[in-house]
């Protein structure tokens, strides 16, 4: 099964605005998901559902840590996507633009075929489930003629959607041929994705980076960790699925580490039926010997 | 759509009890979306998750199902049927600029971030948003680039990039004398080109002090209130160079006139009491028929009071300590009206989890005090309704924390522990009542009237 989150090729470009890295498609996003566990967090909302808080939609926030690691490993690139934006909109003119507005129009065309095919099959589901209700009132007689037709007429709606003569209900009265307005979510297209070569700089991270790659290597999920005070909250596998093992609070190899920020972390970590670990990284150590990076696990023992 | 357009009032209550319930599972299963219709108007419940990754075809497949059932969420275009479309036109710093598009006696009203103007006022979201052009009489809404986004985002907006003659276009709109029916042989005129919801985030989204720009931390809280079912509006001190007036105290609390006697009456016997000598016991010897005396001698800890004009007042907040919005309750859309909306439900400050931290004691004070005197209800009498009044505080706001989207939502309150005299119910017997009587309202109160007959009684036998 051949789906578009298939043919993603990297490098991707991840949106730099206002200093937070964005990503709009929906491909990229779920590609990143499954091939390289970073799932970042859906900010925006979803139209299908607009008045709710729990289901969110694009974009996606990339943690600078996310955003970082995948600049580091040629999985990404960073763009300005302001500048590209300003720059693609004062100067959109031509072939360029009559391409752009085909593209919406011709997926316009295609809502619109959709909308009134599902209006029609609503309007047909209605009405035969009207006349099914005044065959029921007027159960005496057999008489079963009324089904007949509209059965025809709602197999015919499969395939001849402009039909003038159609029951169709007010929403769809325009009927006009005009295309459906719509608004794509991502302003790049797979054949015209920006140039990779804006001198945008690496995001800017602390002495959590060490620690998210380690964790994000070895398999991990990792999500921002407001909710429990930490880091990151790292998970064994897709978040959608599992639940975090850890928080996780990155430290500086020699940092002095407050006794009670060690025991806080360790009670709202073992309440939450999670461990928490801390990490630094050993700059003087070397790196071929791979422990570079050390990390602990603390439960707290007396509950 | 359409339905799912006309639910912004009938769809809202659930959410404020649902906000949050379970901050351990973040992420919610996309495979229960599909129950999420807006007839049913019932959030479903989080799917249940597993502990850790065991490799078996089951759990494998339910994953699957998950991400697909995201994924095919997430690739939700967003239509404009041509019956509910609303056309908008951006006049950002990045191209046309408003003030050098638009002639200034049409733009008359505006605050310097409202770039986004529309064709059209209808449907029930400006009844919240939008603000009109004033002394024309060619009259034009235009929004706030959170406002802009936010109808772009939930699917009712269609923000085009304009040119040249995209704002006679919107006047033609507005008057109503726009050509119903075109005919094709005419050229069509170019009004300019749709934007992507990226585009909109491109060229809304930058740092709060720059024109018509909103930052992404305070877009996402706003835009979380907005799905919530608030109604929103920016407050005065939304950009850092306004400064803020100090609320006067307009707003006399109810129980002044009582509460001032009280404390004439008690500063009576408080007065002889404060004098203390300098040295010798805390508690004079003497003859001592209640536990209050005693206590009030030996409060020398001078202790929070809070007042109506703050007698040193604290610098004007500063950033990101400051009322960003002003919320205004689901259950008041009724009969909201931009123009009046009346005194705000509650009080936002935004911080970046980031780039902040917890604000000292000064920021704290600050940004209470740039909030109106709120004091707890003066119907909240009594030991009963302590928490109440100290939770409710005399000021409240509430701090938004922003991490990479995810938000927590914090009072801060302006609470007096000082004015909670917890020894005065050993005067009334009521300590050793409850004792007796045990917990609950109810009882309570009968424990103490016993206690008090108790007390009586054994004074009698004396």
């Amino acid at each position: 099964m051949a789906e578009a989150y298939d043919s993603v090729s990297e490098p991707i470009p991840i949106s730099l605005i206002a200093g937070r890295y964005l990503l709009f498609d929906v491909n990229v996003v779920t590609y990143l998901r499954r091939t390289h566990n970073i799932c970042g967090s859906l900010i925006g909302g979803i139209p299908q559902a607009p008045q709710q808080n729990m289901f969110l939609g694009l974009p996606v926030e990339l943690m600078p840590e996310e955003a970082a690691l995948l600049v580091k490993k040629e999985i990404g690139y960073i763009v300005d996507d302001v500048a590209w934006h300003t720059q693609r909109f004062n100067t959109f003119e031509g072939e360029d633009r009559q391409k752009y507005l085909a593209s919406l129009r011709s997926q316009g065309l295609k809502a619109r075929k959709t909308a009134q095919f599902a209006a029609r099959k609503r309007a047909d589901h209605g009405l035969r489930k009207l006349v099914a209700k005044k065959a029921i009132e007027s159960d005496s007689s057999e008489d079963e003629s009324p089904d007949t037709p509209f059965d025809g007429t709602s197999s015919d709606a499969l395939y001849d959607v402009d039909r003038p003569s159609s029951p169709a209900p007010s929403s769809i009265a325009f009927a006009s041929s005009e295309p459906y307005a719509l608004t794509p979510s991502t302003s790049y297209s797979p054949s015209s994705l920006p140039q990779n070569s804006s001198p945008a700089p690496d995001p800017p991270v602390g002495p959590g980076y060490a620690l998210f790659e380690l964790l994000q290597s070895r398999g991990y999920f990792m999500m921002p960790g407001l909710r429990f005070g930490c880091n990151f909250n790292v998970y064994p596998g897709d978040p959608l699925r599992f639940h975090a093992h850890f928080l996780a609070n990155a430290y500086e190899f020699d940092e002095e580490i407050p006794l009670i920020d060690l025991i806080g972390g360790g009670r709202l970590g073992t309440s939450v039926k999670k461990g928490f670990v801390i990490g630094g990284e050993d700059l003087d150590a070397e790196a071929e010997s791979g422990r570079k990076m050390r990390t602990f696990c603390i439960e707290w023992g007396g509950m | 759509m359409a339905d799912l357009d006309d639910d912004i009032t009938t769809g809202t209550p659930q959410d404020q009890t649902n906000d949050d319930n379970d901050p351990i599972d973040d992420l919610p299963d996309f495979r229960f979306l599909a129950s999420l219709s807006s007839k049913s108007a019932k959030i479903p419940k989080r799917g249940e998750k597993d502990f850790e990754p065991h490799g078996t075809k089951h759990q494998g497949g339910i994953l699957e199902a998950s991400r697909q059932a995201m994924h095919d969420a997430l690739s939700h275009t967003r239509v404009h049927p041509p019956k509910l479309y609303l056309r908008g036109y951006l006049y950002g710093e990045e191209g046309l600029k408003r003030d050098e598009a638009i002639a200034e006696e049409l733009r008359q009203g505006l605050d310097d971030d409202h770039v986004v103007v529309v064709e059209s006022s209808r449907g029930p979201h400006f009844k919240t948003m939008g603000k009109m052009t004033q002394g024309h009489k060619y009259g034009s809404i235009w929004l706030l680039p959170e406002e802009a986004l936010y109808l772009v985002e939930r699917g009712n907006l269609d923000l085009w990039w304009p040119t040249e003659s995209s704002f006679a276009n919107v006047l033609e709109h507005m008057q109503g004398i726009r050509k119903t029916t075109e005919t094709d042989d005419q050229p069509e005129e170019d009004l300019g080109v749709p934007m992507s919801l990226q585009a909109a985030y491109a060229m809304l989204i930058g740092k709060d002090d720059e024109r018509g720009k909103v930052s992404l931390e305070r877009y996402t809280v706003y835009a979380n209130l907005k799905r919530t079912g608030y109604a929103i509006a920016r407050a005065p001190g939304w950009g850092s160079s306004t400064v803020i007036e100090r609320h006067s105290p307009t707003i006399i609390p109810r129980n002044a006139e009582s509460a001032s006697l009280f404390t004439w009456l008690f500063g009576l016997f408080a007065e002889s009491e404060k004098e203390r000598p300098l040295y010798g016991p805390l508690v004079r010897p003497g003859m001592y028929r209640s536990y209050n005396s005693i206590y009030r001698q030996i409060a020398i800890i001078p202790r929070h009071k809070p007042c109506v004009v703050p007698t040193e007042p604290a610098p004007p907040p500063e950033e990101p300590f400051r009322v960003a919005y002003f919320l205004w309750k689901a259950s008041k859309l009724a009969t909201f009206a931009k123009s009046n909306p009346g005194a705000p439900d509650f009080r936002v400050a935004i911080a970046d989890a980031r780039s902040s931290s917890v604000p000292t004691l000064t920021q704290m004070t600050s940004l209470l005090e740039s909030t109106p005197w709120n004091p707890p209800n003066p119907d909240w009498q009594g030991m009963a309704k302590s928490y109440g009044r100290l939770k409710h505080g005399w000021r409240n706001v509430v701090l938004a924390v922003n991490d990479q989207g995810v938000i927590s939502y914090l009072q801060l309150g302006e609470a007096a522990f000082g004015e909670e005299q917890m020894y005065e119910r050993f005067d009334e017997g009521n300590f050793r009542g409850a004792k007796r009587g045990g917990g609950g309202a109810q009882r309570g109160t009968g424990g103490r009237g016993r206690g008090r007959g108790g007390r009586g009684r054994g004074r009698g036998r004396n």
